[in-house]
């Protein structure tokens, strides 16, 4: 027991790690926590964005920041309001990608043999299978609304989590503690929650951002298309509305260019957060970051060949 | 005495870690003769291959050379800079690597790596006559050396630099360590472990070097195949007159094959001399104890018997002598002072502070 | 050979799949399939044309298995049904009014940013630290996080409405004649320059980041330093030691994100009323057309699979290894 708490807690110390010595990760987290902090308080703070405040399409002003909607309502309203449902969404299925995928992948890797056969078969089909367009059909039979959009994200998206995860379950399985674990006799359940699934803690938080990017990326699509409850305010349906009162042709920019950058803000969070993790755990490009700042100290420059340092420091 | 083919001097190798600097290779010092074979030899991790791919500069980061000279044919190896190594590469001292799976390219058959060796050097037919002349001209070091003068007649007699003429070379090559020509398209995992290293060693003789480094180049194979990859690379040393650095961690296969010796234990030289002195009376107690624990060398005598406690940590090494903690004739110097290399022969050196027997 | 032949039965099996999900989407949602999938011809359909559309779908009272043969029947023989948004049009002429637009951009987009991305990698990678490896990377990562359809807004609002330079909309101009002539080629090529160049910048960070990955741990490999060790020039070593082999997980990867990138190409064409299959999806779904829909799920599938095959080829062609294994 004190063994899975303990890689589980190696796993997260690790990510901890991350945003505090890598500049990228820091720079996520923190883009992250802000936009974090504005899906919980940022409702409190603004009016109703469905009200009617002004002439439609006013550009930016001291009154509405942002300007205003072709319905007139305030555009930094709804962005603030669509921040919260976005990112709920976002998180959500992120979480529950990952969920599916590492029940399958990890059944698939653990158990191997037919099981493995027919689950890798299957996540494969769904991993050829365009997401987008299969998400669409099935949302356009569904009732318009937060859950269907969840849905048919998840349907889309856990094959590629299944896959990774099934790969490292297969790399762990081998190793000597998981071996151990058989011969003693321990059960399968207990061996993939105890001994597997701790070990990947770190790599499944990696598949939750990742999953979350993804989210909140097809969700804002599908709702641009029309397929959300245009009613609710959220980032995508800002975007259809935006679309559909022909904002750009009326050279209305304010009502499409916040929340999409707010989108990429948030995309771009999460993948540093990622890419700096990796750059901290993988054992060859932290040595590289230690080898050339070594060689920098020293006023030389990192080659191809290796590196003569002039007087290096004796040891013992 | 005449002049040592390659002379290392107070070589220093660092890896840099999160922690600083971890020392591989501690102030050596080694010669190598032109057309001798020197083993060089030592537990895992004792920086036999961080010697190999430093004599070449060819240790990928995070390493790098902290101090000392690679002195090869009078210029300092430590010096050069991208082009002058890229030149001498190969063309003067070239390696067999640990593993000839790793170490050819997956997705390039091996007559293209061969081939591609061969072009890379060829720098069209220009350059050709004053390497004509460095090998058939002037007074050679070894009089035995036919397949470098047909190397050399080779380029003459074809159209050099083309892509026939490196095929032709190429097809030569793996006829030289005996594999037939029609394996040149073969790619890396169509061919066994030791016709893989076969290839290993036709490449590494492709442009007629002065050395040539063996690093453990028979360790993925089984015996039998090993002693026939060793005889392969003897008969070809004494027809070819190329110098051998030959990295293994099996002393006794080792003592059949050179020269002469050179022992490491954690990062530095314990004792260096000749083959059959080292053999017969050791000095070292490390080398003592690696000759019991590998008792082949004298059939039959012997059990073999383990070298008491753990191979010691480059991270944190033991003060003084290294070997100390685990050394019987240890006293209290040998924990205090490093000791320094005591000439006892000609040519056999021993770094211990009790050297007498 | 036993390779394709795997891959061929594994692409038919995932067209049968989506053939299956295809069937059994409408009766598997709440309500009578039927009058889901026809709601909207209510009215403009007598009983008897309404009754011909049930038996394409198979939507009869007969048993379960005997509709599936049935609807499976029709696909093959290319009945997709009719379309309520282009009625009376059959759903695969529609379709196939818009499948080489969709292809020419999707196909377009996918390759240049692919070959680009890949080469950013290779050269991030071998001058690690330098100065692309330190930009790119989050540069790219950071435009690739912009909903694709949202930088085709923007550059659609600065290139094509503030300053002109470009079309706002559609392949080609009304004063063309479509034919392969100069002038409409170079208007189809003007016309498809914005949303072309906008997907590929938004996915060209995903080549750069997964070819500098691979590429870094391949120029470690032992292989990479037996071609330094011999004394090949650098340029030949990047390209032909390294690269190469760190293309092969960014082929697979290429296959495996071909419907991603499909699914932002297709959001793209609706900001550029681009006359593909996402502009005419974006229609199924406003005027609830089912069956259109459906088509085009089917047949990007079907797309997909195809490139997947091709990229399949490509693969067995670069890596020796996958034609030895299965011979």
């Amino acid at each position: 027991m004190s063994g899975r708490r303990h890689s589980a807690i190696a796993g997260l110390a690790a990510w901890a790690d991350a945003v505090r010595h890598d500049k990228r990760a820091a720079a996520g987290a923190w883009i992250i926590g802000f936009f974090i902090l504005l899906a919980v308080f940022g409702p409190l703070i603004v009016n109703d964005p469905n009200e009617l405040v002004g002439m439609p399409l006013q550009p930016p002003s001291a009154e509405h920041l942002l300007g205003t909607t072709g319905q007139g309502q305030d555009v930094l309203a709804q962005l603030v309001v669509g921040t919260r449902s976005s990112l709920l969404i976002g998180f959500s299925v992120g979480l529950t990608v990952v969920f599916v995928g590492a029940l399958i992948g990890v059944t698939a890797g653990y158990l191997g043999g037919r099981v493995d056969a027919v689950l890798s078969l299957l996540f494969n089909v769904f991993l050829v299978i365009p997401g987008l367009p299969l998400a669409i059909v099935i949302a356009a039979y569904l009732p318009a609304g937060p859950l269907t959009i969840g849905f048919v994200l998840v349907i889309a998206g856990w094959a590629w989590n299944a896959r990774v995860l099934r790969a490292q379950t297969l790399a762990h399985r081998n190793r000597d503690f998981v071996s151990a674990a058989i011969v003693a006799g321990e059960s399968n359940w207990r061996i993939v929650t105890a001994e597997i699934l701790p070990n990947m803690t770190s790599l499944l938080v990696s598949q939750v951002i990742g999953g979350t990017v993804y989210a909140i990326g097809a969700q804002v699509g599908l709702e641009f298309l029309g397929l959300g409850d245009v009613s609710a305010v959220t980032w995508g349906t800002n975007l259809y509305w935006a679309q559909n009162d022909s904002a750009l042709l009326t050279g209305a920019w304010w009502t499409f260019a916040p929340t999409g950058l707010c989108v990429a803000l948030v995309g771009f969070g999460l993948t540093m957060l990622n890419s700096g993790f990796d750059e901290i755990t993988n054992p060859r490009l932290r040595l590289q970051r230690a080898w050339r700042a070594y060689l920098i100290k020293r006023g030389e420059r990192p080659g191809r060949s290796t590196p003569v340092v002039a007087a290096g420091e004796d040891h013992a | 005495m005449p002049k040592p083919l390659l002379d290392i001097r107070d070589l220093c190798v660092d890896y840099i870690t999160d922690a600083g600097p971890v020392r591989a290779i501690d102030h050596l010092d080694l010669t190598v003769e032109p057309g001798e074979i020197i083993g060089v030899a030592g537990e895992s991790g004792s920086g036999k291959t961080t010697l190999a791919k430093a004599l070449m500069r060819i240790l990928p980061p995070p390493a790098v050379i902290s101090g000392g000279h690679i002195i090869f044919d009078g210029e300092d190896v430590c010096e050069m800079d991208d082009e002058q190594l890229r030149k001498i590469r190969w063309r003067k001292i070239s390696m067999v690597f640990q593993s000839a799976m790793d170490a050819l390219n997956p997705v390039i058959s091996v007559g293209e790596q061969i081939a591609d060796t061969l072009l890379a050097h060829s720098g069209g037919p220009a350059e050709v006559p004053d390497e004509v002349l460095a090998h058939s001209g002037g007074p050679s070091e070894n009089p035995l050396i036919p397949v470098g003068e047909q190397f050399v007649d080779t380029m003459i007699a074809h159209d050099i630099g083309s892509d026939e003429w490196a095929r032709d070379r190429a097809g030569e090559l793996m006829d030289l360590v005996g594999i037939p020509k029609d394996r040149l398209d073969s790619y890396a995992h169509q061919l066994s472990g030791g016709m893989r290293q076969r290839v290993g060693i036709a490449l590494a003789l492709a442009m007629h070097p002065k050395v040539v480094i063996l690093d453990e180049p028979t360790t993925a194979l089984d015996v039998i195949v090993e002693r026939e990859i060793l005889e392969r690379i003897r008969d070809l040393q004494r027809r070819l007159g190329f110098a051998v650095i030959f990295i293994t961690h099996d002393l006794a296969r080792m003592l059949q094959v050179s020269d002469r010796v050179a022992i490491f234990y954690a990062a530095r030289l314990a004792e260096v001399g000749p083959a059959a002195e080292i053999k017969s009376a050791p000095r070292h107690p490390y080398t003592a104890g690696l000759l019991r624990a590998f008792p082949s060398v004298k059939p039959g005598k012997e059990e073999p018997v383990s070298i008491p406690g753990q191979p010691a940590s480059l991270r944190t090494p033991p003060p003084g002598c290294r070997f100390h903690p685990r050394c019987p004739r240890a006293t209290d110097i040998c924990s205090k002072e490093k000791p320094g290399p005591t000439v006892i022969g000609p040519g056999h050196t021993v770094c211990c502070h009790h050297t007498e027997k | 050979m036993r390779y394709l032949l795997k891959r061929i039965g594994f692409y038919l099996l995932a067209a049968w799949v989506a053939l299956t999900l295809n069937f059994f989407l409408p009766r598997l949602m709440p309500g009578d399939p039927a009058t889901a999938l026809f709601a909207r011809f209510k009215g403009t359909l007598g009983p008897e044309a309404l009754e011909a559309l049930r038996e394409t779908f198979g939507l009869t009272d007969a048993p379960l298995i005997i509709q599936y043969f049935t609807y499976l029947g029709h696909v093959l023989q290319g009945d997709l049904g009719i379309s309520v948004a282009y009625y009376p049009s059959p759903v695969l002429d529609v379709i196939s009014s818009g499948l080489v637009w969709t292809i020419l951009l999707a196909g377009t987009a996918v390759i240049v940013s692919f070959i680009i991305g890949s080469l950013l990698g290779v050269a991030a990678a071998w001058w690690r630290f330098g100065r692309i490896d330190t930009i790119m990377p989050p540069l790219s990562a950071l435009l690739g996080a912009f909903p694709y359809f949202w930088l085709a807004m923007v550059a659609l609002y600065i290139f094509g409405f503030q300053l002109g330079w470009f079309p706002l909309g559609h392949a080609y101009g009304d004063g063309v004649t479509p034919g392969f002539n100069f002038a409409f080629i170079a208007d189809v090529v003007r016309h498809a320059f914005l949303p072309v160049g906008t997907v590929v910048i938004a996915t060209i960070g995903g080549w750069l980041l997964t070819m500098r990955n691979t590429m870094v741990s391949v120029l470690g490999m032992d292989y990479v330093n037996l071609a330094r060790a011999k004394g090949l020039s650098p340029t030949r070593v990047a390209l032909r030691y390294a690269a190469r082999n760190a293309l092969l997980p960014s082929v697979t990867g290429f296959g495996m994100s071909l419907g991603f990138v499909l699914g932002g190409s297709l959001l793209t064409e609706i900001v550029f009323s681009y006359p593909g299959q996402g502009y005419l999806l974006v229609q199924a779904v406003r005027s609830q057309d089912y069956a259109l829909m459906q088509g085009i799920f089917l047949i990007i599938t079907f797309a997909v699979l195809g490139a997947n095959f091709l990229v399949d080829l490509v693969q067995l062609w670069l890596d020796p290894r996958i034609r030895e294994a299965t011979s």
